[in-house]
């Protein structure tokens, strides 16, 4: 399995790797989010501070984490994990466009929820930064879009019944994460680009259009086509 | 009861990813309540997130971002009383119910045509809108386009066009051009919740007529 962190830091090693060249396409690596220096300075830095903040994260170990916090209040598993995603929810929020400020309080902010909630992630549903990413997500329509977005209830029984879960189910999502990875890594760029523009930039069908000047059927259907292609690839481990 | 219109997969990812109005999230959401499996599809949009949260280039925090943090984790937290759990409703999917905070009957409902109500939930930008109707069984709702793009979903009953017949969990979508007349089912009333950007343009004469009095 190859270290996408590993790899931002490497700049001068020669891009081979074609999933590396389709990443730099989506523009998610290697980039300054606010252009205002040479980010690699800062990310080297921050390594020799902070060396856990860069590795990849491991899903098991992520997910002990947690358990960690939601078992004992662990302060130092909190630190391992604020030092792996708050840096990422930064990025992320400065690329929904909050300003450095907000990104910087939000990503805080959403850590703490990560301390105060951490009794609710199950592993066996979702990875740990699937989990983290729902709460930046909500956290951050409710507090800058203003908006009262109706949370689905995964624990509504008034949902639909679906197949009962294999016996390993536990061990199998904590593999997710690599098998979204790779699902990912083979669509197609123009595929990629308007998964990446949706998810990380959270940019409507019709903003994704404008700005990549192609019809909004398009958008649609390259979405449509990348969730055909996702879906093999979870549903036998959700 | 299966579903034989569901949303594209465009709709559940723009839900997953953060990307909807506040009208189309309650939309996709009241619908994805209905579907078979939908934790499941819900579950695997939010994993791409998650794997694109975690391969996004990490930004720099504040020197003093993680002792600030782990400053507040000791402060008492003043929880807000959770809503005591609703009682579910069998024609309001739980979302829509949630969103709403009241009963289908304490919504303003306004005549729309003969046996037709309609209840308006939501106004957004570009004229989006998120509203309700209730017809009557067996009521003929005339031919009309739309200025834009509308989705039906069926909550109760059912309702048939030249695309088809849709019950209840069914997604209709409309484009621009798609002219198209309705009848309600005769088995019992139909009530959809129904999202459209642009005005409604109805065909005939008369309607026209009354459309400025009707407000879609």
């Amino acid at each position: 399995m190859r270290q996408p962190s590993a790899m931002i830091l490497d700049h001068t090693r020669p891009i081979r790797a074609p999933r590396r060249m389709q990443r730099r396409k989506l523009g998610l690596m290697a980039q300054d989010p606010r252009g205002e220096h040479d980010l690699s300075g800062d990310l080297e830095q921050a390594q020799e501070k902070r060396p856990t903040a860069l590795t990849e994260a491991n899903p098991a170990e992520m997910a002990l984490l947690v358990e960690a916090i939601a078992g004992r209040r662990d302060k130092t598993a909190f630190a391992s994990l604020f030092g792996y995603y708050a840096p990422r929810l930064k990025s992320y929020l400065r690329r929904l466009r909050a300003d450095e400020k907000e990104a910087e309080d939000l990503a805080q902010d959403v850590m703490l929820t990560v301390w105060r909630k951490a009794e609710l992630f199950d592993p066996a549903k979702a990875s740990v930064g699937t989990w983290i990413f729902t709460i930046a997500r909500n956290r951050f329509i409710d507090v800058k879009r203003r908006q009262k977005r109706p949370d689905f209830d995964m624990e509504d029984p008034s949902l639909q019944p679906e197949a009962p879960r294999p016996a390993d189910a536990e061990i199998a999502a904590v593999q997710i994460g690599a098998r979204v990875r790779a699902a990912l890594a083979e669509l197609p760029p123009d595929q990629a680009q308007v998964v990446a523009l949706s998810f990380i930039e959270a940019l409507p069908h019709s903003e994704i259009a404008a700005r990549l000047s192609i019809p909004l059927g398009t958008v649609k259907s390259r979405l449509r086509l990348a969730f055909a292609r996702l879906r093999p690839a979870l549903e036998d481990m959700l | 009861m299966s579903i034989t219109h569901p949303l594209g997969d465009e709709w559940i990812a723009a839900y997953a990813a953060g990307s909807l109005s506040e009208g189309q999230s309650v939309f996709v959401a009241s619908h994805l309540s209905l579907l078979p499996d939908a934790r499941k599809t819900v579950s695997a949009a939010e994993a791409v997130g998650g794997a694109l949260l975690e391969d996004l280039a990490p930004d720099v925090m504040a020197p003093d971002a993680l002792a600030r943090t782990l400053a507040l984790l000791d402060e008492p937290v003043a929880e807000a009383p959770r809503p005591a759990p609703r009682k579910r409703d069998a024609i309001l999917p739980a979302p829509l119910h949630d969103w709403l905070d009241r009963d289908l009957d304490a919504l303003k409902w306004g005549l729309l045509g003969p046996g037709m109500r309609k209840a308006m939930l939501w106004r957004g930008e570009n004229a989006e809108r998120l509203w309700m109707l209730r017809a009557q069984p067996g009521v003929r709702i005339p031919r009309h386009g739309h200025s834009g793009a509308e989705m039906t979903l069926v909550l109760k009953g059912s309702f048939s066009d030249r695309f088809g017949t849709f019950r209840r969990g069914d997604v209709e979508v409309t484009g621009v051009d798609d002219l198209h007349g309705l009848t309600v089912g005769t088995e019992e009333e139909c009530i959809c919740l129904a999202l459209a950007e642009g005005p409604i343009r109805f065909e005939g004469l008369i309607p026209r007529l009354l459309q400025p009095f009707i407000g879609l």
